[in-house]
């Protein structure tokens, strides 16, 4: 009786196949993206995921964690599969805006000054423990961030397309560090960390000697194709319902009474962005809630404090307290 | 917005909270036990325990449609166990409506729902005893209740402190309630009044029956409280507190019958000096009719009447606390009308009590005057030895209780002795009627006032001499020591009477009386200057303060008008915007999916509201997998319409009629369910 009164209804579309009107082919290349970035990064499928769904969100990843995790491999093995151009900067206080940005050299053959692009002319850029750098360079860095192009001496320069920056700092060590002012974190799309590997997953690193990142290394992709894939996030769907959802939970964090301050507009745009790549990641073209409440703990956590005690949040403590946020029917 | 963000998801209950709810209902619902009828309390107890042990043990719960057909059982009961429409219907259906709710805790609101319908449980219990003890326990109630109240809305907050806030927020609004109580305008009682109630509070009833057993008399509660103007202090024997004349006698019953004739507007008797002017203060006793020294001449109360036979009906029954002032004579007796028809007066059934009416007229013929024959008459009942009990032997069936009373037992309290009295007096011709009422009361040296109880009522005949209807107590001819102690002595006079009055004139006897005193005065004040403030009080506090509310009454309307506008402006814009602003919530779709929630939670999906869809679908192959290919169709419609917006109209409709047709049954049960998924 069921069966057959079921039967007879119009099938929704795309019942058929869960992943819908994001071509298979886009499916399989995350699934071996994810794969290929899991030989280098052991046992952190989370982390991974959640890297590339910052990146396809056009957003900036700050991971914190203890030295030796694996934040470099994870950073370097982005690059290398996305067929990204990589660099480095290790901060330190002595460190100057024209070291990342790039100075202007008066070159006497020609007589004229020319342009020497720092480390941040990259498509992926890594700044190791960044809260060591000054707060000039830092913010130097932070606007580079935010605008995508650099403005030397009058002129602007815009970064290569793909510009994503993955930056890290130690939490255990406060001596002689700048701590990132809060305006400065909400730059960064998502903070995450990476945290010690699973029994298995560091066995396997022991046997193995460790992961190289080997540099003649072929990408799976190019910059054309993340760009691509950018812009595809940006069609994901946001329907009236879900942003519905998104300003219940803005409200939540700002009157709910439990946070300090609430989350700004702009991290509501990154919660967007983030859940629209998220949901791209899944091989969706409409972004569901849980989208929303799987990337939500990693924007907040750098942007909420507790409204009592202005100590920072862990993930777990914010899932909970989103939990008072009821998805609209 | 907020409120929505508020609201708890994935309420569980813990088991402290739960236990607590359930002790604020049943701390609200003790005092109406007093009130409503056993059935009720053994259903609510039944149901208390179930859910109790259902907390205790996870014993199942009860689902919708079993809640609805107990709901709707409970209904019927409360009305036919507490005889129709009454206020204890009400408030049993109240009592049990709120046990059944406890069975209904999904949400944190449900929990608000059961302790905020509590309050309603507390203040009518106004309804029924407004005494100062009540009173307390309602304060205490109320503090509880809102401490949960606390409790529940902010967790974080142990019960200790919760109360702390309780009482502060309550003494907080002390002032205010005092300020309201003393200037928001009272509207009387008596304006729309309070549904009867179910049972008299009195033994006092409108018709003597002749072999009942006397269940009144024991009774130690207030009938009334009288205050004498100018300091006057009757003598025992003057106490005759006349309620209703009874004409109409039919042999072993006397009924009201008789004529209703109201009395002439002037009652203009006696001399101004002789009135005695005094304020009774009446409980209710749900009958027509008020009390008054005998002989009253004047009684000011709204929609009372005295009658041409000096009792006093009312054009409603008294079913609140009543106060009212009366003027009387006492020494003076009712006039025999001229125009009165002797007939009412001689009534008699055609037979029966053959030996009565012998005796009536054996004796009438050897007397000269009808002074005469009443002298006979006592003269009957003293020699003959009859005896005063409360606890008479009942006539067999099918002998005439006159004559087993006259002649074979010979044992009765007042009602046998008048209603004998007059029955032979008619017997021989002599005009007689019983007036019903009550005779005695205490004199409380601390208030200044007489109580009169229950266990005073009295009967007593009234026969007529000449242009007079005179009173007569047959009563009192047999055993005058009811003219000096109530009926609860008489009782005591049985054999204990030694030990009894021991008793009394014993120090301890003393200190009791005097203590009972001091607490019946308490209540007495409690009565007069809360229960009973009412609008020409609050005149007058105001003339006291200097402002003449005559003067400002037009003012007062007009400013009453502007505040009930202004308020029902202000009213219906904040609903519209509320309404504005939850466009969606009443939409189609939406109520489809909570619908569709509803039945997976009822089938033993456990779902929060913070999930969405694809967490759902989860659930129902964790918690159900019989039933995920059909859930998994709802879903995906829902998905398409909430999250794709590629609704259509055709989509819509096949989305409300899939989750129609979605009857997931029960859990544990699935065994027999063949979905489409498998």
């Amino acid at each position: 009786m069921d069966t057959r009164q079921a039967n007879q209804c119009p099938s929704p579309p795309g019942q058929s196949a869960a992943p819908t009107d994001v071509p298979a082919k886009a499916l399989q290349l995350f699934a071996a993206l994810e794969q290929r970035l899991g030989v280098h990064v052991l046992g952190k499928e989370e982390q991974i995921r959640l890297s590339l769904c910052c990146l396809l969100a056009r957003g900036h990843l700050l991971i914190e964690d203890i030295p030796g995790i694996g934040k470099t491999t994870l950073a370097k093995a982005l690059a290398k599969v996305l067929g990204l151009k990589f660099r480095r900067v290790q901060c330190t206080n002595d460190m100057l805006p024209g070291d990342i940005l790039g100075v202007s050299v008066f070159d006497q053959r020609s007589g004229l000054f020319s342009f020497h692009p720092g480390a941040i002319f990259t498509q992926i850029l890594l700044v190791d423990e960044i809260n060591r750098a000054t707060a000039k360079t830092q913010s130097a860095l932070l606007e580079a961030m935010e605008e995508r192009q650099v403005s030397i001496e009058g002129e602007s320069r815009p970064l290569p397309a793909p510009f994503f920056v993955v930056a890290t700092q130690n939490p255990l060590e406060q001596a002689g560090t700048y701590p990132l002012p809060e305006s400065q974190l909400d730059r960064f799309l998502m903070k995450i960390s990476l945290g010690y590997p699973n029994h298995e997953a560091e066995r396997q690193l022991l046997v193995a000697g460790g992961t190289v990142v080997r540099d003649d290394e072929q990408g799976l992709v190019d910059a054309e194709v993340v760009f691509q894939l950018q812009e595809q996030v940006s069609q994901v769907r946001l329907s009236q319902a879900l942003v519905d959802y998104l300003q219940d939970i803005l409200n939540f964090s700002r009157n709910s009474g439990r946070f300090a301050i609430g989350l700004s507009p702009r991290a509501g745009l990154s919660l967007a962005r983030a859940s629209q790549s998220h949901a791209l990641l899944h091989g969706r073209n409409f972004v569901l809630p849980e989208d929303v409440r799987r990337v939500l703990p990693y924007i907040a956590i750098h942007r909420l404090k507790t409204a009592d005690s202005l100590a920072a949040l862990t993930i777990a403590e914010l899932e909970v307290a989103f939990q008072a946020v009821p998805v609209p029917a | 917005m907020t409120t929505r963000a508020n609201a708890t998801p994935g309420f569980a209950p813990s088991r402290q909270e739960a236990h607590l709810v359930l002790y604020t209902v049943i701390l609200c619902t003790l005092p109406h036990f007093f009130n409503i009828s056993v059935p009720a309390i053994l259903l609510c107890l039944v149901l208390w325990a179930y859910h109790f042990a259902a907390h205790r043990w996870s014993l199942p719960r009860a689902g919708l449609m079993t809640r609805t057909l107990l709901g709707v059982l409970l209904f019927a009961a409360a009305i036919v166990t507490n005889e129709g429409l009454t206020l204890e219907a009400f408030v049993s259906l109240l009592t049990m409506m709120i046990a059944l709710k406890l069975f209904e805790q999904r949400h944190q609101r449900d929990e608000m729902t059961v302790v905020i319908l509590c309050y309603f449980l507390i203040v009518s219990g106004m309804f029924f005893d407004d005494s100062i003890l009540s009173t307390a326990y309602i304060l205490g109630c109320i503090l509880f209740t809102t401490a949960v109240l606390i409790h529940i809305q902010f967790p974080a907050l142990a019960l200790t402190p919760a109360l702390a806030l309780s009482w502060r927020l309550t003494s907080r609004a002390f002032p205010l309630m005092l300020l309201l109580f003393l200037v928001f305008p009272r509207i009387q009682g008596g304006l729309w009044g309070r549904p009867a109630l179910l049972e008299s509070n009195t033994g006092f009833a409108d018709e003597i029956s002749f072999g009942a057993v006397a269940r009144l008399a024991v009774r130690g509660d207030a009938a009334f409280r009288v205050t004498f103007e100018n300091g006057f202090r009757p003598t025992k024997n003057q106490l005759y507190w006349r309620g209703i004349v009874l004409w109409d006698c039919q042999g072993e019953t006397w009924k009201q019958g008789g004529q209703m004739r109201p009395a002439e507007r002037d009652m203009d008797m006696g001399a101004q000096e002789e009135r005695r002017g005094y304020t009774v203060t009446l409980e209710p006793h749900n009958q027509r009719w008020l009390f008054a020294l005998d002989l009253p001449v004047r009684v000011t109360s709204q929609g009372s009447r005295l009658h041409d036979d000096f009792a006093i009906h009312r054009s409603r029954p008294v079913t609140s606390r009543l106060s009212y002032q009366g003027e009387s004579i006492l020494d003076l007796q009712p006039v025999y009308q001229p125009t009165e028809d002797d007939r009412p007066g001689l009534q008699l059934p055609r037979g029966g009590n053959p030996r009565a009416r012998e005796l009536a007229s054996r004796l009438r013929r050897t007397a000269a005057t009808d002074a005469e024959f009443v002298e006979k008459l006592f003269d009957f009942y003293r020699e003959n030895r009859f005896t005063y009990s409360m606890t008479p032997a009942v006539a067999p069936s099918g002998t005439d209780a006159i004559d087993w009373f006259l002649f074979n037992s010979r044992s009765g309290f007042c009602e046998h002795f008048a209603a004998s009295f007059a029955f032979l007096l008619r017997a021989a011709g002599v005009p007689a009627r019983l007036v019903n009422g009550y005779f005695g009361g205490e004199e409380n040296p601390f208030g200044g006032y007489w109580l009169i109880r229950q266990s005073d009522a009295h009967v007593w005949v009234e026969v007529r001499n000449g242009d007079f209807w005179q009173r007569i107590d047959p009563t009192l001819a047999v055993a005058p020591e009811r003219g000096l102690e109530n009926a609860r002595v008489a009782t005591g006079a049985e054999g204990r009477d030694s030990l009894f009055s021991q008793f009394k004139q014993s120090a301890v006897g003393q200190w009791t009386a005097s203590l009972f005193n001091a607490w019946d005065m308490a209540n007495s004040r409690w009565n007069q200057w809360v229960m009973e403030y009412s609008f020409a009080d609050q005149f007058r506090l105001f003339a006291s303060l200097g402002i003449d509310l005559e003067k400002f009454k037009g003012l007062f309307q007009l400013l009453l008008i502007a505040v009930a506008v202004l308020g029902a402006t202000v009213f219906f814009f904040l609903a519209l915007a509320f309404m504005r602003k939850m466009p969606r919530e009443g939409d189609q779709v939406a109520r489809t999916w909570r619908v569709f929630r509803e039945k997976l939670e009822q089938a033993g999906v456990i779902a929060h509201d913070y999930q969405g869809p694809a967490d759902l679908l989860k659930a129902v192959t964790a918690a159900r997998p019989d039933l995920r290919g059909r859930a998994e169709v709802i879903i995906d419609f829902y998905i398409a319409i909430r999250y794709r917006e590629q609704a259509t109209a055709e989509m819509l409709a096949a989305f409300r009629q899939a989750v129609r047709q979605f009857r997931p049954g029960r859990p544990g049960r699935h065994n027999r369910m063949t979905g489409v998924g498998n």
